[in-house]
């Protein structure tokens, strides 16, 4: 017989279920080892084994299949990507560009954006540096322009800076959507690109800023999955 | 071989070595990690900013302001027509001084392509014959070096989608009168629509999400929603 314990489930981390189907999935398994064990003085029924081999393998491949539906995609992933390692969170420096001096446009939702991403638990954090930051965040003028651009350097796969810029011009009166724009670039200086799909996002689709001004569960999916 | 009592001899060895396999193949793939700290961190250790001049610019992303309807482009567009546009071989710093736009941006770099659009037609608004629509086609933050090399790579990195001569648009314009009387770009994604097939018109443009947010309508039903 196959016993499933529910005593000890470990923390974890993954935000879907897929993480505890692992767990039961091992648990299971790490109690039909110790049964078998037990068998090999017991008569066992060869078909009541095959059942259970049969299950674990639907199982496994199930897991697998439902690991890839549920992954959060990029369409437009980056060049490169950070360094990082998995299980460590990696500190990223930024450094305030000449436009966003305190006080001038965008600099407190700039600040509140930094805030907000530190906050989400991602394996991300940023912190100001004085000149030298790896990020760079600034602000320029295109009337009728992009709200913002963010641009990786990169040395062959690997990301060794970030350009944050937001356009001054046609700049939301609601600084909610303003914190939303920063939100959107600041998240792209975390080294991933666009989501896709129809779920509000910052990264994504955000069918009204005014309540979506914040990293939201696919962005905060996404960074996780790209840098574990 | 079957014993004496009617169970498998090696049957329950064998399980139990089928068992460790897929054990061992569901915790590699589960990733569940209960390590986690977020005391963790591990700080960058690649290239300082001042080294960046010797890193690649990446695939930039950007952040794009938008529309969600037919009847709010119209409204903040103050020229909307019906042409056909070729382009040109001049291009401009579509970043501008924000105390004089007759002045360039002297630190960033977004590279716009003017694009002569002959005017069959105003659907709002009047002019001449001939106008001129810039396209952003690039983009150099202030830390980025402006050579050529770097801006032929900024290109290749930039999504857009150049305006296609052989095709019918219609375009909604807001005007750029630092680069002359009859120069305009588009306000907010997206700004031009593709009218070659009037029974399907379709939005053209970088914004993922807009043949999701502008299901093709006919050219009629268009021009019908432009005077709502």
């Amino acid at each position: 017989m196959i016993v499933t314990s529910r005593r000890h489930r470990p923390p974890v981390t993954v935000s879907s279920g897929l993480t505890f189907l692992c767990y039961e999935l091992t648990t299971g398994i790490a109690s039909s080892l110790e049964d078998t064990m037990k068998l090999r003085a017991q008569k066992i029924s060869r078909r009541s084994v095959q059942v259970f081999l049969l299950a674990v393998i639907l199982l496994g491949s199930l897991l697998a299949f439902s690991r890839q539906v549920f992954a959060v995609s990029e369409y437009d992933a980056p060049s490169c990507r950070w360094y990082h390692a998995p299980g460590y969170t990696t500190s990223i420096s930024y450094t305030w560009g000449p436009n966003v001096y305190p006080g001038a446009l965008f600099r407190a939702e700039l600040e509140q954006a930094v805030a907000d991403w530190n906050s989400t638990g991602v394996n991300f954090w940023f912190y100001e540096d004085g000149s030298s930051g790896e990020v760079f965040i600034d602000s320029y003028y295109d009337p009728y322009g992009q709200g913002g651009f963010a641009l990786p350097y990169c040395s062959f796969s690997t990301t060794v800076g970030y350009d944050v810029y937001l356009n001054r011009a046609g700049a939301p009166s609601n600084s909610k959507i303003r914190r939303a724009e920063s939100n959107h670039e600041i998240g792209h200086a975390h080294g991933v690109g666009h989501i896709s799909g129809m779920e509000p996002a910052i990264l994504g689709y955000n069918p009204d800023p005014t309540i979506y001004y914040v990293p939201q569960s696919p962005d905060i999916q996404l960074v996780n999955e790209r840098y574990p | 071989m079957k014993m004496q009592d009617g169970t498998y001899r090696f049957w329950p060895k064998i399980v139990t070595l089928l068992n460790f396999m897929v054990l061992l193949l569901l915790l590699v793939n589960c990733t569940v990690r209960s390590d986690k700290s977020p005391q963790a961190s591990v700080s960058q250790n690649t290239t300082v900013p001042g080294e960046l001049s010797e890193a690649g610019i990446g695939s930039v992303s950007a952040g794009y302001r938008t529309v969600s309807s037919i009847k709010e482009l119209a409204d903040i567009a103050d020229v909307i027509v019906i042409g056909r546009a070729t382009a040109t071989d001049e291009t401009v710093n579509m970043a501008r001084d924000e105390n004089d736009l007759a002045r360039p941006d002297p630190n960033v770099l977004v590279v716009g392509r003017s694009y002569e659009v002959r005017v069959s037609r105003y659907l709002k608004g009047n002019g001449a014959d001939v106008i001129y629509v810039l396209l952003r086609e690039a983009f150099l933050g202030a830390r980025a070096p402006k050579t050529e090399e770097n801006i032929a790579q900024a290109r290749r990195q930039f999504v857009q989608i150049p305006i296609d001569p052989e095709k019918q648009y219609v375009f909604f314009l807001a005007p750029r009168p630092e680069f002359g009387e009859a120069y305009f770009t588009g306000p907010k994604e997206p700004w031009r629509f593709d009218i070659s097939d009037v029974t399907q018109v379709k939005p053209e443009s970088p914004w993922h999400y807009a043949s999701t947010v502008f299901p093709s309508p006919s050219l009629d039903e268009m021009i019908e929603q432009l005077g709502q």
